[in-house]
């Protein structure tokens, strides 16, 4: 036995290994060992090892992982030193028992290493040093204890169980006090209360307690050995304070969150509410509150749908912290209107890190701000609108003159429109290259208007792309708000036409002016001060004034002494009351001093406000009135002009008139009382309010302006004529109706007229197979047509003051200016010379006369002329038409034949011919006019050969009457037209009708022109072989029943009436107990009553015409049959028969009367005829077949013998069978209805064994 | 008139038969009128009669048109095919209730045939039969 000497003793492990009794000393000894390897994998541990670790296992990584405290780690850096010192090491730790109890223990333990000293292993012991360190933890423990009480600031004090004060150090005094320590016993009844439950529970309580220095502690009580308490302290008045204050807080905060007008919900990770201002949910509803109640997760909330970005956002915001905000709309209740919200997402993080631990939503309603931003904005288009829509420029600018809006009459170019928004007016000119002056004429009015604060106005003048001036009136109108210069509203009006209306006036003024100078009376005019402002040469002239001396001075200058006197008085009251004239006799000065009498009238007029003028004339009161009346109503006019605009708009709601415009009122004479609020088609011409209720559905119906020209009725009752443009727009869900109505009653008259005669003028020249050409007197062009320039190949060359005489080949002036018809050589560009006939007209046009020449190229016809000479030529010239043509001699035989009669007739019918055999088939294209010629529809046609000569001679024996009628009657013309009838092969009839016209030409004997024309052969008409077989069936069918009629009446309705007259004969009046008389009595009531029932079926009969007209509906035949067998119950009772159905079709769209009366008729005639020796059998079977409905039924009757009766089995009042009763009318009944739908029935039947009717109803 | 005159009217209608009947039995009290519904039974009796040595044949035969089964003119040819007017010499009339020329022209086919009278039988049309 080996015993280690030393746990020291280096041994290898190999012989460690090898000596089995040191393994058995290592396991059973009363050493706790381990040993390990360097991975720290145990190999081998002693028994008592294993007993003090409770490790029952021989791998003891288990063994290590219970060390307590990272022990393992400790463990290993340990060994891992060792390791690299080879040495010893010593450690101590806490290990955690499989039964976990915790024990303390130390380890002592050896590197082994091998051979090469290098480390393989470690041999470990342990020993449980539990007890002594426990010890030394209570003995640090008791040491600190018994220091620290002492030094403690905050009181500590024991106590016993009785509240008996023990100990306390120095700081308890005011604790102690405040707990009512008195003679040595705490007598507070909450601490006392505390202390006994302390003592008695053997656990710590705790209670707070004020002291009288507003400290506030907090005493803990912790029982020792159940005899006594120490009692520690903790000052909290801080922590007490700091409380208050952040329930304060958050109580300042959940106030805050409940005014809000937001929902807030703060949510967990989970997406689970945490909180939310529940007061702002439960002032909604409580249901409201209750659905957003803590820990739902907002996922589940019908209310708020939980949109797939408000998702995005929320999660967004948990990952990066982000902050988010959506807009969501949302549905609210059945109506389904849509609220708006505006949700706010907001990390939340804990306080002091960047942890997110939920966001915050703040869910704003903004359905009503949405709804007053939409009907602010509506209100905006509204305005816009209309601004858009005004012909006059409109811009709206800030105060630095920069453009806040501009409507298109503005700017056309929408891109323009919107990037000039925020421009000047400098970089509008840079940006389109222009000059400058325009912004600065702008810049200055602007800067004029803001100075001043009145609105005001430059012109301006342009010159647009077409080369017309535009003159443009620029407005400037500030507009200030709280006195406060804000926007300046910019206009542009478009006074081109007032210019010019100004330019007229000018121009009349010149010409007043001219009056004023050439009137041989004195005229003068002064200004309301009395200083002249001109005169008439007929007042120098009469007073020798020169104008320089007068013009500008007083008119007291040219007035005598008492005349100067007098003026004041005079002028200020004529001024005061200028409608009054002022008529009287002065005297005048005249340069050389001398006076001179006239007598003046004095009229006032107003040019504008500062602007009168005081005319004064000398003159006969006739001339003075005339004068004057003239200048009074041109300025009126002209006032008229400088003062409207000839547009007027108006908006309509519900087509009625809401706003107006002076325009509108001045237009038709209205005051604004007798307009307002009326329909305002109540102003529209009544032929023309169709239009306007027209295009008002239109817009209605969605199209976004409508423009039309409508008469209006002024209240003259003076019709104007206007153009209308529409636009309709929503304005808080008014529907508003602008529109622009522009006056163009002047201008529609002209330019109808004008347009008129230019069209028909331009039309008419244009269209004329000649040239014509409009010359003055003396043959200079003025105006020529496309036809004259083709002829004389003018082209485009400018003609006007050109003689027309140098485009003839004599260029004789005399020759071109006869008038009437006449032949002449025309003379093209070329030089080349044309033969031209020339119908020369003198117009009267007006102060000028006007030649017009109408000129006719005839080289076409002088050339045909002369090859008509040439008989060589004559096939050629024939060709020319495009018809058949036959040169005949006056005996009528063919000297030329230009075309095959008969091929021709069809190649222009466009018919293809072909040679058929015997069979019909064919073999052989005939005839060949271009396939593109041919229409389709007679590709079918063919005609028989046989038939080609048929028509050949016919129409030969034609043109040989009309030839011979010609020559006989000695005309020149004669027509004639034949028809032609032609079968085709499939037998259908093809009429034709072919005119010829035979011409004859007076001085030639010999030769005698015939023309067929073979163009006005057309095809009358083609009776379809169909339809006129249809015709034959329903007119057979209609005959037939017309002769069923004749038949009832001449015998069915004639033999009752018969007996009845045969009858009342054989009464025997004169013995009326006569035995017979009851008999005939009776015979006359079976009669009568027999009368009646034909009269009945008569009327069934004629019903069936009637009923026709019954709309046809989807019968079921299975209800049919089934409603017809119960109509039938008593016959089925007595006879049973039985029925069998096989219905391939079920549903018919048909006339159920119709349907319903056939099958009775049939069911019960199987019924009626049965065989008496045999059981009953129907069988009625229905299908399909040529794609219409078959309807069979069968019996086993007694049969009708059709050889006998056939052709009359349907025939009315037609019996067959004496033995059975029946009116004869059934069949009839069913055929005629059968008929009526469009269908046939057939019969087929045998004696004896049976009838099988057959009805197929065509499907049409 | 004397003489006993046999006639025989064939007629689907029994009204008429009656009316016909009575009609003549009072203005001829001598004369046999014997009447038949159905025209076949009447050619059957005609035929049958006309095979016995002394036939019994009726001097007049009134016949109507539109009968069921054997109309008039079926009549008539079986009449011809079965030579009763070879033996017997009976006239025939055609008494109808029909207006229709049709018939009438019909009527003219059949030499046979005497004459066609409209309904009713007056007195003045059987005189100048019997007479």
């Amino acid at each position: 036995m080996v015993r280690p000497q030393d746990s020291n003793t280096e041994l290898t492990v190999s012989s460690l290994k090898d000596q089995a009794v040191f393994a058995d000393l290592f396991n059973n000894g009363p050493f706790s060992y381990y040993i390990m390897d360097v991975e720290m994998k145990t190999i081998q541990m002693s028994q008592a090892a294993k007993n003090l670790t409770g490790f029952d296992s021989e791998d003891a990584s288990v063994f290590h992982s219970n060390i307590e405290n990272s022990g393992t780690n400790l463990h290993k850096d340990v060994l891992q030193s060792a390791t690299i010192t080879k040495g010893h090491f010593k450690t101590s730790y806490r290990y955690k028992k499989p039964d976990g109890s915790v024990v303390v223990l130390d380890e002592k333990g050896t590197v082994l290493t091998d051979d090469t000293h290098r480390a393989i292993g470690f041999v470990c012991v342990i020993t449980d040093i539990t007890l002594q360190e426990k010890l030394k933890e209570d003995f640090q423990a008791a040491l600190a204890m018994a220091k620290f009480p002492l030094e403690n600031p905050s009181p500590v004090f024991r106590v016993d169980k009785s509240g008996k004060l023990l100990f306390a150090n120095k700081s308890s005094v005011d604790m102690l006090q405040a707990i009512g320590l008195s003679a040595g016993i705490i007598t507070d009844k909450i601490f006392l209360s505390a202390l006994s439950d302390c003592m008695s529970s053997g656990e710590t309580r705790e209670v707070s307690k004020k002291t009288s220095q507003d400290k506030v502690y907090r005493l803990s009580l912790v029982p020792q050995q159940s005899a006594y308490a120490n009692v520690y302290t903790a000052d909290i008045t801080d922590s007490l304070k700091l409380q208050d204050e952040l329930q304060d807080r958050l109580s300042d905060l959940t106030t805050i969150l409940d005014s809000t007008d937001e929902l807030v919900l703060l949510l967990n990770t989970d997406l689970s509410i945490r909180s939310s201002n529940n007061t702002y949910l439960q002032n909604i509803s409580k249901a409201f509150a209750a659905e957003f109640s803590e820990g739902t997760s907002i996922k589940t909330l019908e209310r708020l749908q939980f949109y797939p970005e408000l998702e995005q956002s929320i999660s967004a915001s948990f990952e990066d912290g982000s902050i988010g905000k959506i807009d969501v709309s949302i549905p609210q209740g059945t109506t389904l209107e849509e609220e708006y919200f505006s949700i706010n997402i907001n990390p939340i993080r804990k306080r002091g890190s960047n942890v997110i631990s939920g966001v915050c939503l703040r869910i704003k309603d903004v359905t009503k701000e949405k709804r007053n931003l939409e009907a602010i904005q509506k209100q905006k288009l509204f305005y816009e609108t209309i601004l858009d829509n005004l012909p006059a420029d409109i811009a709206i600018f800030s105060k630095d003159h920069r453009y806040l809006y501009v409507n298109p009459a503005g700017i056309r170019d929408k891109n323009l429109r919107q990037w000039i928004i925020s421009k000047t007016d400098y970089e509008y000119c840079e940006f389109r290259n222009i000059d400058t002056r325009i912004a600065d004429e702008r810049s200055k009015l602007f800067q004029e208007v803001i100075a001043s604060g009145k609105e005001n106005e430059i012109e301006t003048f342009h010159i647009t792309k077409d080369g017309t001036t535009k003159h443009i009136l620029r407005k400037f109108y500030p507009v200030y708000e709280n006195g406060e210069f804000k926007l300046m509203i910019g206009y542009g009006v478009d006074i081109t036409q007032i210019k010019e209306s100004q330019s007229k006036l000018q121009k009349n003024e010149n010409r007043y002016r001219a009056l004023f100078e050439s009137n041989p009376l004195p005229v003068i005019v002064i200004d309301l001060n009395g200083i002249i402002i001109s005169t008439n040469s007929a007042l120098l002239k009469e007073t020798g004034h020169n104008p320089t001396e007068i013009i500008g001075q007083h008119i007291g200058l040219l007035l005598s002494e008492k005349g100067k006197n007098a003026f004041p008085d005079w002028f200020s009251s004529f001024v005061k009351d200028p409608e009054t004239k002022y008529q009287s006799e002065i005297k005048v000065r005249n340069a050389k001093g001398a006076l001179l009498d006239f007598e003046i009238t004095i009229k006032k007029f107003d040019f504008g406000e500062q602007n009168s003028q005081i005319l004064i004339v000398a003159s006969n009161i006739t001339e003075r009135k005339k004068n004057a009346t003239l200048l009074e109503e041109s300025e009126r006019l002209n006032r008229r002009l400088l003062q409207e605009l000839p547009v007027s708009v108006i908006t309509m709601v519900e087509g009625k008139l809401t706003h107006i415009n002076n325009a509108f009122f001045e237009m038709l004479g209205f005051e604004p009382f007798e307009v307002i609020e009326c329909p305002f088609v109540d102003f529209v011409h009544p032929d023309d309010r169709y239009l306007v209720e027209k295009y008002n559905f239109e817009l209605f119906t969605g199209t976004d302006t409508v423009e039309y020209r409508v008469r209006m009725n002024s209240k003259s009752g003076e019709i104007r004529t206007v153009d209308i443009r529409e636009t309709l727009f929503d304005l808080k869900s008014n529907m508003v109706t602008l529109a622009l109505i522009t006056d163009v009653t002047e201008k529609v008259a002209v330019e109808n007229k004008n347009k008129e005669i230019e069209e028909r003028t331009k039309l008419i020249i244009e269209a004329a197979w000649d040239g014509i050409v409009l010359t003055d007197s003396q043959l200079r062009i003025v105006d020529w047509n496309s036809k004259s320039a083709e002829i004389f190949q003018w082209g485009d060359r400018l003609l006007s003051g050109v003689e027309l005489n140098q485009f003839f080949e004599n260029n004789n002036k005399e020759h071109l200016l006869r008038e009437g018809l006449y032949e002449t050589s025309g003379m093209r560009s070329n030089g080349s010379i044309f033969p031209s006939e020339i119908f020369t007209a003198r117009l009267f046009s007006g102060e000028k006369d006007l030649l017009v020449f109408y000129i006719r190229d005839i080289t076409e016809r002088v050339e045909v002329m002369k090859q008509l000479r040439d008989s060589e030529r004559v096939e050629q010239i024939l060709n020319l038409y495009n018809a058949e043509i036959y040169l005949l001699d006056n005996q009528v035989d063919v000297l030329n034949k230009m075309i095959a009669t008969f091929h021709s007739i069809c190649d222009l019918c466009h018919i293809t011919v072909f040679e058929v055999d015997e069979n019909g088939n064919a073999i052989k294209r005939i005839n060949g006019v271009g396939e593109e010629f041919r229409l389709p529809i007679w590709n079918e046609i063919m005609l028989i050969p046989s038939q080609q000569t048929e028509i050949v001679e016919q129409a030969q024996s034609s043109c040989s009457m009309v030839i011979r009628t010609g020559v006989e009657n000695g005309m020149e013309k004669s027509d004639l037209a034949i028809p032609l009838t032609i079968h085709n092969q499939t037998h259908s009839v093809v009429r034709f009708e072919t005119g010829f016209t035979g011409l004859f030409s007076e001085g030639n004997q010999n030769i005698i022109r015939k023309m067929m024309d073979a163009t006005s052969v057309r095809l009358s008409k083609i009776i379809d072989d169909q339809k006129l077989r249809k015709l034959n069936r329903e007119l057979t069918q209609n005959n037939a029943q017309l002769q069923q009629y004749s038949y009832i009446v001449s015998h069915n309705l004639r033999a009752p009436i018969a007996n009845l007259l045969g009858l009342s004969r054989l009464f025997n009046t004169k013995n009326l107990s006569d035995e017979r008389n009851v008999k005939v009595i009776r015979n006359i009531e079976s009669s009568a009553g027999n009368i009646d029932s034909i009269l009945k079926d008569l009327n069934k009969i004629l019903a069936i015409k009637r009923d026709l007209n019954k709309e046809k509906e989807e019968v079921n035949l299975d209800e049919i049959i089934y409603q017809v067998l119960k109509s039938l119950e008593r016959e089925f009772i007595e006879v049973r028969p039985r029925i069998d159905l096989d219905m391939k079709v079920t549903k018919l769209l048909t006339i159920k009367s119709y349907i319903t009366s056939i099958f009775t008729n049939l069911i019960s005639n199987s019924i009626k005829y049965r065989d008496v020796d045999r059981d009953c059998n129907i069988t009625i079977r229905t299908y399909m077949m040529n794609n219409n409905v078959c309807v069979e039924f069968e019996d086993n009757g007694m049969g009708i013998d059709l050889d006998k009766f056939g052709d009359q089995i349907f025939g009315l009042y037609k019996r067959y069978h004496r033995h059975v009763e029946g009116s004869g009318m059934g069949l009839h009944l069913v055929k005629s209805q059968i008929e009526a739908m469009g269908g046939t029935i057939s019969v087929e039947s045998a004696i004896n064994k049976g009838t099988k009717f057959t009805i197929e109803l065509y499907n049409d | 008139m004397t003489k006993e005159n046999k006639i025989v009217l064939i007629d689907d209608d029994e009204i008429h038969n009656f009316i016909t009947e009575n009609f003549i039995c009072d203005h001829y009290p001598q004369t046999e009128v014997v009447s038949y519904q159905n025209p076949e039974k009447a050619l059957d009796e005609l035929h049958s009669a006309t095979e016995h040595p002394e036939a019994d044949c009726p001097d007049v035969i009134f016949l109507d048109i539109n009968m069921p089964e054997m109309n008039g003119w079926q009549f008539l040819e079986k009449f011809i095919s079965y030579k009763i007017d070879k033996i017997c010499g009976s006239k025939i009339y055609i008494l109808s209730s029909s207006l229709d020329p049709a018939d009438i022209s019909r009527s003219k086919q059949f030499p046979i045939v005497t004459n066609f009278i409209s309904k009713p039988l007056t007195a003045d049309k059987v005189d100048a039969i019997l007479n």
